[in-house]
C-alpha cells in the first residue's frame, strides 16, 4: 500500500510533464491532449483507488468492513477506535515497528545517498586507472534485484554474528548502485571542471571541495537518490524478514504482515492491519509532498543540457 | 525405532537431490542429523532456554505458564509471518545458515518439504512415542514417516456444515447428511436464487479435503519411494459430483470463502451454508448481524463410503535440525499440545483451530454458544467428526505445488474442463514435479 503512495505522486509528476508539451503542441488538435489526459485520469484513478479504500476501510468496524460498500463509509465511524487499538496493541508494538522503519529508512536512505554521492561524484570528476571497470561493475549492481542478495547476505551476517541486529539491515541498506549512477551521471554534466581548479587555486582541498562545492551542485540529484532509498528501504521486506528474528526490531511491513497472518482465524485483526496501513502510508506521503519539489527538478535537470 | 540411515532416507526419496533446488541456496549438510548420535538431556543444574519461531499471536503467554513451572527449561518465542507468506523461506534460511529456532510451528502438510532438506529431528529417538497415545491418531499419522516422527500435532480443523437455519426453513430442508440430498437441497435453493455454498476453483484444498473424506489416499510413502493414485473411485466420483453441481449451477463460483464478497452474501442470505473446518466458527462470527442465525451440522456423507468428516488446516510443533536439546524441546511440545494447560491457553491466547488431544477440546470450547443459536456445536458436531477421519491421508513433499497445479487445472471448468480431466492431467504435472527433484515416484497399479 505505501508503495501506491509513492507511484501516485510519481504519476503526478509526470501528469505536470508531460502536460508541458502538449501545450507546446498546438497544432496537432485537442484530441490527443483529450487523449492523453484520459490516459492519466486512468492511471492517477489507479493508483489512488487502493489509498482511497484502505481510508474508507480504516473508518470501519470488522464488521462493517464486510457489509458495507467498500467504497463509502459505514454508519458507525471507528477510525479513532481502530487507530488506539492498532496503537495499544501488544503494548505498543506498532510505535516500536514504526520507529525502527524510520530509523532504518532515515539512517539508511541519508548515509546511502552520501556513500553515492561521494562515489558518483569521485568517478565522473576523477581519472583513474579502472574508472571505467569500477563504475560498470557498480552499473551491473543496479541489475542485481536486492531480493536476490538477502539470502547470501544473511548467511554471511549470521557468520559475522550480526543477524538479528539493526545492523543486519541498516548496512545492506547503506550502498544505492542505482544512487551512485545517477550521481555519476549527474555530476558530469553539472560540475564545471572549471569551479573546481578554482577552489584548487584558492587552496582548498579535494575533501572540502566536494563538500562545499560538489555537494551543494548535486543537492538536486540527492533528494531523488534519498527518495528512491527511502521508499526502497521503507517498503523492503524480504530482506529483514530473513535477517530479524525478534519482533522488537520488525519493521512496519513485516509487523504489519504478521497481523495480516492473523485474519484467517481471528477476524479481529483485519482492522488492526488496515489501520496500521493507514498510519504507514503518512511519513512516505509527508516525505513525498516535502521533496517532490526536488524529485523533479533532480530528474529532468540533466536534460536540458 | 531404529534411526533412519541415510540409505533409508535415500530410499524413501528424502535424499539430497532435492535439498538445494527446495531451499534454494545450500542445505545444512547433506547428512541428516538423524543419523548422528542423539543429544544427552541438559543436567537439571543447568538451564536451558529454547526459542520457537511460530506464528500464533501472544504465544508467549502461553510458554510462560510453561517458564513458571520450568525454571530450568525456558521457552522464549518469536513471533514471525506466517508459513507461506515468509515463515518458510526465513526458517529454511536460518537452517541453510546453521541456526535457526529450536522449535517452529510447521503446517502438517508442509513436514515432508521440511524432511526433504533433513530439517526436522526425529522425534522418536527421543522418546515421542510415549506421547503417542495423547494425541488424535489420524494426526500423529500425519507426522510420522517411515518410523520416525517429525512433530507434535498443534491443532487440526475437523470440517462439519455451518448453516443458516431460517433459509433451511424457507425450502423446508433439514440440514443434509448425504451428498446427494445436499445437491436437492442446493437446487432448491437456487429457485430462491440462493447457492448453498461456494466452490473455490483457486484453492484446491477444499477439493482434497472433500476426496478425502471419500477415502481417496493419493500419495503414499513407501521403502521404494512414493506412489500416487489420483485417480482412484474416491477422487473420481467427487469430481464428478462437483462437475455435476457446477454444471448445474448449485454452487457460486463468483467469490470465495471469508472474501468480503463472501461476507456480504452470508450476510445478506444469498449464501446459505458453508461446509468448513471447525475454526470457521471465528470467522462465521465476523458475519454481521448473524448472531442467532447461524448452527452446526455434521458435514454430508459420500453414498458409497468414506467418512463422517474431513479436515483441512492444522500445524505442528516440530523440532528443527540444529535444536541443541531436542529432549526438552519435545518435553514442552508434548505439554503445549497436550496438556490441558497447554491447549487452554492456545485456545485463549492463540486461537488455535482444533485441539490435537482427543481427551481435551478445551475448557472454553464444551460450552454451549449464543452466537449459533445457543447450540453446543463443539461437542455435538466437532467431537464426533474430529474422530470419523481418514486414517490413511499423509502429505507430501511438494504439497503446496501440487494444490497450485490442481488449482490451475480447475481454473480451465468455466471454458470447459471438466474436473475429472483436471484431476489427471493434475496428476500428470505431479508426478513430473516430483522427478524434477529426483525423487522417485510411481503410479499405484490397479
Amino acid at each position: 500500500m505505501t508503495s501506491t503512495s509513492v507511484t501516485n505522486s510519481e504519476a503526478k509528476a509526470d501528469t505536470q510533464t508531460a502536460s508541458a508539451p502538449a501545450k507546446r503542441a498546438k497544432g496537432s488538435g485537442a484530441s490527443s491532449k483529450i487523449i492523453v489526459t484520459a490516459i492519466l485520469v486512468v492511471v492517477a484513478l489507479y493508483f489512488l483507488v487502493p489509498v482511497y479504500w484502505v481510508v474508507v476501510a480504516s473508518t470501519k468496524t470488522t464488521a462493517d468492513l464486510f457489509s458495507t460498500n467498500g467504497f463509502w463509509f459505514a454508519p458507525t465511524f471507528a477510525l479513532w477506535d481502530n487507530i488506539s487499538a492498532v496503537l495499544t496493541y501488544d503494548g505498543g508494538i506498532y510505535i516500536r515497528w514504526f520507529l525502527n522503519s524510520i530509523l532504518y529508512a532515515v539512517v539508511g536512505s541519508a548515509l546511502a545517498t552520501y556513500l553515492a554521492a561521494a562515489g558518483g561524484y569521485a568517478l565522473a570528476k576523477y581519472r583513474f586507472k579502472g574508472n571505467n571497470t569500477v563504475f560498470g561493475i557498480v552499473l551491473g549492481g543496479v541489475l542485481v534485484p536486492g531480493t536476490a542478495t538477502a539470502l547470501p547476505l544473511f548467511l554471511l551476517f549470521s557468520q559475522l554474528g550480526l543477524a538479528n541486529t539493526y545492523w543486519s539491515v541498516l548496512i545492506p541498506s547503506l550502498v544505492s548502485p542505482f544512487g551512485l549512477f545517477l550521481c555519476r551521471i549527474y555530476a558530469d554534466a553539472t560540475v564545471p571542471d572549471a569551479l573546481m581548479e578554482a577552489a584548487r587555486l584558492d587552496g582548498a582541498g579535494e575533501i572540502r571541495i566536494f563538500h562545499q562545492v560538489g555537494l551543494r551542485i548535486l543537492t538536486p540529484a540527492l533528494v531523488t537518490v534519498f527518495l528512491f532509498q527511502l521508499v526502497g528501504i521503507w517498503n523492503n521486506y524480504f530482506l529483514p524478514l530473513v535477517m530479524l528474528s525478534d519482533a522488537k526490531l520488525y519493521p512496519i511491513t513485516l509487523g504489519l504482515n504478521n497481523w495480516l497472518s492473523q485474519v484467517n482465524r481471528l477476524p479481529e485483526f483485519y482492522q488492526l492491519t488496515t489501520g496500521g496501513v493507514l498510519l504507514s502510508v503518512i511519513p512516505l506521503a509527508i516525505a513525498m509532498i516535502v521533496l517532490q519539489r526536488f524529485w523533479r527538478g533532480g530528474l529532468t535537470e540533466g536534460s536540458v543540457k | 525405532m531404529t534411526p533412519l540411515t541415510r540409505r533409508q532416507l535415500l530410499k524413501f526419496g528424502l535424499g539430497a537431490a532435492g535439498a538445494a533446488a527446495l531451499a534454494g541456496c545450500g542445505t545444512p549438510g547433506l547428512t541428516s542429523v538423524n543419523a548422528a548420535a542423539t543429544i544427552p538431556p541438559a543436567s537439571p543444574s543447568s538451564p536451558v532456554t529454547l526459542t520457537y519461531w511460530a506464528w500464533l499471536k501472544d504465544l508467549q503467554k502461553v510458554a510462560d505458564i510453561w517458564n513458571a513451572k520450568n525454571p530450568h527449561i525456558q521457552v522464549r518465542t518469536v513471533w514471525i509471518p506466517a508459513g507461506a507468506q515468509g515463515g518458510y523461506p526465513k526458517m529454511y534460511s536460518a537452517l541453510a545458515a546453521g541456526g535457526g529456532p529450536d522449535l517452529a510451528q510447521i503446517e502438517l502438510r508442509t513436514i515432508p518439504e521440511f524432511l526433504l532438506v533433513n530439517g526436522l529431528v526425529d522425534l522418536s529417538r527421543y522418546g515421542a512415542a510415549e506421547h503417542a497415545a495423547t494425541f488424535d491418531p489420524t494426526l500423529w499419522k500425519q507426522v510420522s514417516f517411515t518410523g520416525g516422527v517429525y512433530g507434535i500435532p498443534q491443532d487440526s480443523g475437523p470440517m462439519a456444515t455451518f448453516y443458516q437455519t431460517e433459509i433451511f426453513e424457507r425450502v423446508g430442508a433439514s440440514p443434509p447428511t448425504t451428498w446427494s440430498a445436499w445437491a436437492e437441497v442446493a437446487a432448491e435453493l437456487r429457485k430462491q436464487k440462493i447457492y448453498i455454498d461456494v466452490f473455490p476453483f483457486s484453492d484446491a484444498s477444499v477439493f482434497t479435503a472433500y476426496a478425502t473424506q471419500a477415502g481417496a489416499t493419493w500419495l503414499t510413502p513407501t521403502e521404494d519411494g512414493w506412489v500416487i493414485n489420483m485417480r482412484d473411485d474416491a477422487t473420481m466420483s467427487t469430481a464428478r459430483f462437483f462437475d455435476a453441481a457446477l454444471d448445474k449451477d448449485l454452487v457460486s463460483t463468483a467469490f470465495e470463502a471469508y472474501s468480503p464478497a463472501w461476507f456480504a452474501a452470508a450476510g445478506n442470505g444469498t449464501i446459505a451454508s458453508l461446509t468448513d473446518a471447525s475454526w470457521a466458527d471465528a470467522l462465521i462470527e465476523g458475519i454481521s448481524g448473524g448472531k442467532g442465525k447461524w448452527r452446526v451440522a455434521p458435514m454430508p456423507r459420500w453414498e458409497h463410503g468414506g467418512f463422517g468428516s474431513s479436515v483441512r488446516g492444522g500445524s505442528t510443533t516440530a523440532v528443527l535440525a540444529n535444536c541443541r536439546h531436542p529432549k526438552e524441546a519435545l518435553e514442552f511440545a508434548a505439554w503445549l499440545n497436550g496438556s490441558q494447560e497447554g491447549i487452554n491457553g492456545l485456545i485463549e491466547h492463540c486461537g488455535i483451530g482444533w485441539s490435537a488431544n482427543p481427551k481435551f477440546i478445551g475448557t472454553s470450547r464444551m460450552e454451549p454458544s449464543p452466537f449459533f443459536s445457543g447450540q453446543n456445536y463443539n461437542q455435538e458436531v466437532f467431537v464426533p467428526a474430529s474422530t470419523e477421519q481418514n486414517p490413511d491421508w499423509s502429505w507430501w513433499p511438494v504439497t503446496q505445488q501440487s494444490l497450485n497445479i490442481l488449482a490451475d487445472q480447475f481454473r480451465r471448468k468455466p471454458g470447459g474442463q471438466s474436473l475429472v480431466d483436471g484431476v489427471v492431467k493434475a496428476e500428470e504435472q505431479i508426478m513430473s514435479v516430483f522427478q524434477n527433484k529426483g525423487l522417485s515416484i510411481r503410479k499405484e497399479e490397479a
